[in-house]
């Protein structure tokens, strides 16, 4: 798939409505499920689906005016207005008592992935040992590591989000995973 | 019980990357809630290009109306004319007889 900026851009640039349309369904197909990962980390599940649906449209209704040149200025305004939804979401109904994403969920999502592809006893290892990471991190390394592995985050947009030095988000991650491992190791 | 042998980035991000393909299985974009975007992005269309499309449409519409209204009259008038003529041949002729 196209990097989103360049999905943006095609849409912009669309010579017509139905070209236009078109160039949209790339983009729902791009910024749906990571959107909904962001969401889904940050707020209870009874109106996760309208917030989800609500950030999709807000992403249409202002990309028309967007002027960002690069793919990480283009996620991190998508992202933006999530932020912005779950905000005006919880001023609506107030916050959520935040919990950490089921751990049964994310194996749903696996075994749901694997139905293509199937996953060997060494893959398997893998993932138990990186859902045993997952599990014993704490806030906010588990923000970290959700956003810097789920989501797919470079550093540049976990400095920004988290407020962080982008020189040292690299070792920051590093500890994160190093305190997860001592933390799983000491639980199980 | 995490493995030290394992490399704990390489697990993250395949995880992450199974966890992406199958939240997009398990939560893919509902055909109404792309309905909605698609109305969004059609009404944006027409906020950015349909007032100066519908003006000039607007234009040539009333340029053709006028045009047709102007010969409709033109028309009218002629038959008028003619008609007039024929009367007063007709009166000319009842002279006559």
């Amino acid at each position: 798939m196209a990097a989103l900026i360049e999905l943006i851009r095609q849409y912009q640039e669309a010579p017509s409505l139905v070209e236009r349309i078109r160039a949209s369904d790339e983009i729902i197909d791009a910024v749906a499920t990571p959107l909904r990962l962001y969401i889904t980390r940050r707020m209870g599940k009874a109106w996760l689906d309208d917030v989800c649906q609500e950030t999709l449209k807000g992403v249409f209704k202002g990309l028309h005016k967007f002027r960002g040149d690069s793919n990480g200025k283009a996620w991190g305004w998508c992202y933006a207005i999530a932020s912005n939804q779950l905000a005006e979401h919880f001023r609506k109904r107030g916050r959520d008592r935040l919990d950490l994403v089921d751990p049964d969920e994310v194996w749903q999502a696996i075994r749901a992935a694997s139905q293509t592809a199937s996953i060997s006893p060494d893959e398997r290892d893998l993932l138990e040992h990186a859902m045993d990471l997952l599990r014993a991190a704490k806030p906010p390394c588990y923000d970290y590591l959700w956003n810097r592995y789920m989501l797919g985050w470079d550093n540049q947009m976990i400095a920004e989000a988290f407020d962080l030095n982008y020189g040292s988000v690299h070792t920051i991650i590093r500890r994160c995973l190093e305190t997860a491992r001592s933390l799983a190791t000491a639980t199980a | 019980m995490p493995r030290k042998d394992i490399d704990a980035e390489k697990a993250m991000e395949q995880l992450g990357e199974r966890v992406r393909r199958g939240w997009a299985k398990l939560y893919p974009v509902m055909p109404n809630e792309r309905a909605e975007v698609h109305e969004i992005v059609r009404q944006q269309w027409e906020l950015e290009h349909g007032p100066a499309h519908k003006a000039d449409q607007d234009k040539s519409l009333a340029e053709a109306d006028a045009k047709q209204l102007s010969e409709e009259q033109k028309k009218a008038a002629e038959q008028q004319k003619k008609q007039s003529s024929q009367q007063g041949q007709d009166q000319d002729l009842g002279h006559s007889h």
